[in-house]
């Protein structure tokens, strides 16, 4: 057997996924700035401000906290990691987060020259990081579910980015004449339910059993599950409007459904009944998604509309932004308990006393920012129906961001004081000494 | 006859079963419970390493000639399980459930993370590297250390 090439240790340093977490949370508090000073911003989809809030969620928020998870998480699901991740990470997370704030003040300004600034800022970190990605997928051997929905989401990450492209053209190379109205739909759906669901599939196949000690997901729904919501959304976006355009859309929801009610499910199965917020935080996200997919449904079948507003912010910080935030109060602690641990075993002489992962981002601090959440969202649904709430709704979202920035920050705060223990007093440098 | 992954793989979910009763108890505190099965877990859990250590480890080693391949890499995440439970031994002792808790937590991301490489990638390579003999399974019984 070759074994060459194998290795069951290949986490990248600490610094790459660390970075990408610490900058997100910056971005949602620039969104919530925006509906605080913006009033207007929520009152329709095409505003400028909830253009430029849309973006600095999906792409500053969002994009930073999953570009920085799929750097750890590639290696655990499938032993190989992202090609020269360390040395990519902080180019494509300075691009990514130059590129998403350009976008927005783009949106808001109207400059042709942001938007031409911002795409090609977000194509170099996101065209870069998909071809390391799609490098070290295709260096999987041997192929399993969560791989394969791992390389649909890129083809879903680089779709959206195109359509995205596509449809900014008009800002800044008018003379190519490529935008169209419901593009603008199929880049939201390429993003939402291809990038973000096919990710999040992906992941919980892994994740949901091994943290909370609940069944495996049903082997043959975990195989065609991401494959068959790929050729709904590839359906719906080839057909001509109409009815095979709402048939395919029709199968991808159903497949949403599907899947939502399983993960819970699944969920409601575990055998460690603990007070747990990463729990609460999928079940929130879960809900979400049974609920904007049902709403979907509802639209199709019965050939009405549903505000677009409120499916947007169900899904991005319903579903998304909560099983984002729920993730993050799990792995974060992880990730500086596993790097603190190996610091330890190369310097076991080290008195340093190691912080188990409930010490790094305490229960009480993970219930604060499930109320925070909670508000947040409750202020944003309400600023849909009464507008006057929408700077309330803006200043509980960045709290919401502002809870989120400071426990990342203590528990990286954390570390870095333990580290510096025990390397102190001429005691020789773990091997993570650059892990800063 | 039952391959290396599935008995291994049973006796992984084995222990998280133990392990969720022991961490349930604690945080009902139940000190009594979680004393019993914290130390059947624990037991359950060294036997296992042992298992594989003494017998599946060199026997995978000396097919493949690889020697700090993957099994190196297993065998330091032992030793950073093996720390954990002495941790949470005497936080147990302590009474002390914060820790406790604080520390099962660790060590159960700690070993689902651990067991999810071995049960898709080491085992699996095991099963095809070796015969799954009798005499392989015996030897793993034998090895027990409660």
């Amino acid at each position: 057997m070759n074994l060459a090439g194998l290795s069951l240790d290949n986490i990248p340093p600490l610094r790459t996924p660390l970075g990408f977490f610490l900058l997100a949370p910056v971005f949602g508090m620039l969104a919530a700035l925006v509906l605080i000073l913006d009033p207007g911003a929520l009152s329709s989809r095409w505003q400028p401000g909830m253009l430029a809030f849309t973006h600095l969620l999906t792409l500053g928020f969002g994009a930073q906290v999953v570009v920085g998870a799929l750097f750890q998480v590639l290696p655990v699901i499938s032993n190989q990691a992202i090609p020269a991740g360390a040395t990519l990470a902080p180019w494509i997370r300075a691009a990514l987060g130059l590129g998403a704030f350009s976008l927005a003040l783009g949106f808001i300004s109207a400059n042709g020259w942001l938007f031409a600034l911002a795409l090609g800022l977000l194509g170099a970190a996101l065209g870069t990081f998909g071809a390391a990605l799609a490098l070290g997928v295709s260096r999987i051997r041997p192929w399993r579910d969560s791989s394969r929905g791992v390389a649909l989401a890129l083809v879903a990450l680089i779709t959206t980015l195109v359509l995205g492209a596509v449809q900014a053209s008009p800002r800044f190379a008018p003379e190519l004449g490529l935008y169209r109205l419901q593009q603008t739909d199929l880049h939201a759906l390429w993003g939402g339910l291809g990038w973000c669901l096919l990710l999040i599939m992906a992941v919980s196949y892994q994740v949901i059993p091994m943290f909370h000690v609940a069944p495996a997901f049903p082997a043959r729904a975990a195989q065609w599950l991401p494959s068959a919501l790929f050729v709904a959304l590839l359906t719906t976006s080839l057909a001509e409007a109409g009815a095979l355009e709402n048939l395919a859309l029709g199968v991808g929801l159903l497949l949403c459904l599907l899947y939502g009610a399983t993960a819970l499910y699944i969920l409601s199965r575990r055998k460690r009944k603990l007070v747990d917020y990463t729990v609460r935080f999928w079940q929130l996200g879960l809900v979400h998604l049974l609920a904007v997919s049902l709403l979907g449904l509802y639209g199709l079948g019965t050939g009405g509309t549903v505000d677009s507003r409120w499916m947007g912010l169900a899904w991005g910080l319903g579903f998304v932004g909560s099983v984002m935030l729920g993730m993050l109060q799990k792995i974060l602690p992880f990730l500086i308990y596993l790097h603190l641990q190996r610091a330890w075993m190369k310097n076991p002489m080290s008195s340093a006393a190691l912080p188990n992962m409930k010490s790094l981002i305490p229960t009480p601090a993970s219930r604060r920012q499930w109320q925070f959440h909670l508000s947040a969202l409750g202020g944003l649904y309400g600023a849909l129906v009464w507008p006057v709430l929408t700077p309330l709704a803006g200043a509980l979202l960045f709290a919401d961001f502002a809870w989120l920035t400071r426990c990342l920050h203590q528990a990286h705060g954390r570390y870095q004081t333990t580290l510096d223990s025990m390397t102190a007093a001429g005691e020789p440098a773990p091997c993570n000494n650059g892990d800063r | 006859m039952s391959t290396i992954t599935d008995i291994m793989t049973h006796e992984h979910r084995h222990c998280d079963d133990l392990f969720t009763a022991a961490e349930g108890a604690a945080s009902e505190q139940n000190w009594a419970e979680a004393d019993g099965a914290w130390t059947q877990f624990r037991d359950a859990l060294l036997t296992h390493l042992a298992r594989e250590e003494t017998v599946l480890f060199p026997a995978f080693e000396s097919q493949t000639g690889q020697t700090q391949g993957p099994t190196a890499v297993m065998r330091m995440e032992h030793q950073q399980m093996r720390a954990l439970v002495e941790e949470i031994n005497e936080a147990l002792r302590n009474r002390a459930d914060e820790e406790f808790l604080g520390l099962t937590e660790t060590l159960m991301v700690l070993m689902q993370q651990h067991n999810m490489k071995e049960e898709q990638i080491l085992y699996p390579m095991s099963d095809q590297v070796l015969v799954a003999d009798s005499q392989l399974l015996e030897q793993m019984r034998q090895v027990t250390t409660a």
